[in-house]
């Protein structure tokens, strides 16, 4: 066990809430599109991948790295909504399985697509901002910092978003009743089609904000979607404040036993936690009971 | 209206089926058949990369065998299956292949453990098997050869080399399966030989994405190199991220096959000056390096260097055509004699087949990058025996070395 040393603890402190900021980044769509709609989307790791790869695009034909991360979110944005117009919009009312079924088979096609367009490569993208901050004794990177930040910025986007607008009244009578909120003038079906595209988005972001710091292969969602699910999972499914928790129990599991011991042992800690957790509050954190 | 929705999907099947059967070509007949080769790689899953590197070598191997005449005057014909990087599969494509196909060869794989599934499936159908994967021991059968060398070629001059120039605190960090091990362990026991120290040692599970605990860790633990047998996604996620705290400024940072050219679309500046060890490098002065360099950058337009992987694929069909024409006959017997012992001119210089193992005797390099280039800062002056195959062959002791 290492020696008490104050700059060692902030950083070890920094190292568990960036981790910790990274996954509630990347849990933040799946856990919006499941709690509006009941759908689980197994796409969510192509969509993550997706933002990389605009970014990608973006950055081969010369453009900023700012411009890759403007334009992600909406070329993503705007293929969930085609894949809900397309697919899922069919799909509603019936067991929750067919969608499963159609997202993960359209995360199927979207990875070999890119692979056949941009070859299994791994591929580089070069972050904006190079170097590291010097504070309280310590250094940290500098990017790193920033992810965090922006982080917090798209969960505080979110809640705004669904307290504060007439799109969070309208998105949450939906999810509250549907044929109420029909009856009085919402088109609940407009909803659908704006959420899923918004969780799209926030996939879209998160895979071009995590890329420079990240392999980028046409596979690399499958390694995210895995914890996404756990954040999800434990938090309390489709609530903003069940991801917050989520992300903190996740990260800091992981990020406090990878102090201890070797990474292959924390990752099986974290499941023993997490299959636990599923046994003592199947609903999660915040969910409600019974 | 439902048995007329399953009579309308059965025509379709039967209308599909006759299509195939009409758009499939006709056996040819008499001398002037093609050879036919199974194409055995991981082209999707985890190890897709690699397997789509191999293919590209493999496939420009054949366009230029068969451009020149193809082997015995027969034309190269080549039945690519996708093995996933999974045992189960390599093994069915591998009866497929034989079976269905009607290979007279098969080549192939991306691993150890697909390979060992191959293996039995070949052996049986009696047909002769080309590994072409740089990768730990082989196993060995009598008609299993391979194109590949092993890090034993790659790092036996390297640790010498590195710990003269770099130092003597090593730490190894890598990912958790039986390569990383076993490469480690290869390093280690020379270390030990130069009275060099291993200062940390971890490994993290396929997947790991999130590295900073790790390298506060190694950072923490002040090492003068920092080893890193991570290929692929793992390796370049830990080598961003270490990057990104500094850690290139406080140690050497090398590895195998963390950085090998195969990886260089993923890293590109941030790898420039990186030493690490190479069983290929495209910078190699020798006239067969230089045509293959040409015919894959025609061929195949990349600004990207040209990879181990890639190589020994196209290594590996050369080596088959010596062996055929050697033998003027495919017969998996007479090929075999052939192939033992012969010396053949490749891209990564002279390659000599051990008779005993059917191992490559190859050379190894030690590259530095300087402008994206892996240039080429020490190579081993003569050929480097592999380290024996493993197997029931293996213990038979007149097969070693």
């Amino acid at each position: 066990m290492p020696e008490f040393d104050l700059g060692l603890l902030l950083k070890q402190f920094l190292n568990g809430a960036s981790f910790v900021l990274f996954l509630i980044l990347i849990a933040m769509g799946l856990s919006i599109i499941f709690g509006m709609m009941g759908v689980i989307n197994m796409a969510h790791g192509e969509f993550f991948m997706l933002g990389a790869y605009v970014l990608l695009v973006v950055q081969d034909a010369g453009g900023s790295f700012w411009l890759g991360l403007f334009l992600a979110p909406i070329v993503v944005a705007i293929f969930g909504w085609a894949v809900e117009r397309l697919v899922l919009r069919r799909l509603y009312g019936r067991y929750i399985l067919a969608t499963v079924l159609a997202t993960w088979g359209f995360g199927l096609i979207l990875r070999q697509v890119i692979q056949l367009i941009f070859s299994a490569t791994p591929r580089e993208i070069v972050g904006p901002i190079s170097g590291s901050l010097h504070f309280l004794g310590i250094t940290y990177p500098a990017y790193r910092l920033f992810l965090m930040g922006m982080s917090l910025l798209v969960v505080l986007g979110v809640t705004i978003l669904f307290n504060k607008t007439r799109f969070g009244v309208w998105a949450r009578a939906t999810i509250q009743d549907q044929e109420t909120a029909s009856a009085l003038g919402v088109n609940t079906s407009r909803m659908f089609q704006l959420t899923f595209a918004l969780g799209s988005a926030l996939a879209g972001i998160a895979g071009a904000l995590m890329s420079p710091l990240i392999s980028v292969t046409p596979g690399m969602g499958i390694d995210f979607i895995v914890r996404s699910f756990f954040v999800v999972i434990v938090g309390g499914l489709g609530t903003i404040v069940g991801v917050l928790w989520g992300g903190v129990v996740v990260g800091e599991i992981e990020s406090i036993s990878n102090i201890f011991y070797p990474p292959t042992v924390s990752q099986a800690v974290l499941l023993g936690v997490v299959i636990v957790f599923m046994l003592l509050r199947p609903r999660g954190i915040v969910g409600k009971m019974g | 209206m439902t048995t007329c929705a399953i009579s309308k999907r059965v025509a379709t099947f039967l209308g599909i089926a006759a299509l195939v059967i009409a758009l499939a070509p006709p056996v040819s007949q008499g001398a002037e058949k093609p050879i036919r080769i199974g194409v055995l790689f991981p082209l999707t899953g985890p190890l897709a990369p690699a397997g789509q590197n191999a293919r590209k070598g493999i496939e420009l191997a054949q366009e230029n065998i068969n451009k020149k005449g193809g082997i015995l005057g027969r034309k190269v014909v080549l039945i690519f299956e996708d093995d996933k990087a999974e045992p189960p599969v390599a093994a069915e494509r591998a009866r497929k292949l034989i079976g269905q196909d009607k290979v007279d060869f098969v080549m192939g794989t991306g691993s150890s453990a697909t390979t060992n599934a191959v293996i039995p499936v070949t052996e049986r159908a009696k047909k002769l098997f080309i590994y072409t994967f740089e990768g730990e021991k082989k196993a060995c059968q009598r008609y299993v050869f391979t194109s590949g060398g092993t890090p034993y070629q790659a790092l036996s001059a390297f640790v010498p080399y590195y710990v003269k120039n770099f130092g003597k605190k090593w730490y190894f960090v890598g990912t958790d399966y039986v390569f990383p091990h076993s490469v480690n362990a290869q390093v280690k026991s020379q270390l030990k030989e130069l009275g060099a120290t291993v200062v940390g040692e971890e490994y993290s599970p396929f997947g790991t994405t999130e590295w900073s605990t790790v390298i506060t860790r190694v950072e923490r633990t002040k090492p003068d190199v920092l080893f890193l047998a991570a290929p692929g996604t793992e390796g370049i996620t830990f080598f961003k991220q270490a990057k990104n705290f500094g850690l290139d400024k406080k140690m050497a940072i090398t590895g195998y096959p963390t950085f090998l050219a195969s990886f260089y679309p993923a890293f590109q500046k941030d790898v420039e000056g990186i030493v690490s060890p190479e069983l290929y490098t495209e910078t190699f002065d020798h006239p067969a390096n230089k045509e293959y360099s040409r015919l894959y950058h025609a061929k195949y337009k990349t600004p990207f260097p040209i990879d181990s992987l890639a190589t020994s694929a196209y290594i590996g069909l050369h080596l088959l055509k010596a062996g055929v024409e050697k033998a003027k006959s495919i017969d998996r017997k007479k090929v075999k004699a052939a192939l033992e012992g012969i010396t053949i001119d490749t891209p990564v210089g002279e390659m000599h087949v051990r008779a005993s193992d059917h191992q490559p005797k190859m050379r190894g390099f030690i590259t530095k990058v300087i402008n994206g280039k892996f240039e080429i800062v020490a190579k081993t002056p003569q050929l480097l025996d592999p380290d024996t195959c493993k197997g029931r062959w293996g213990k038979d002791k007149s097969a070693l070395k």
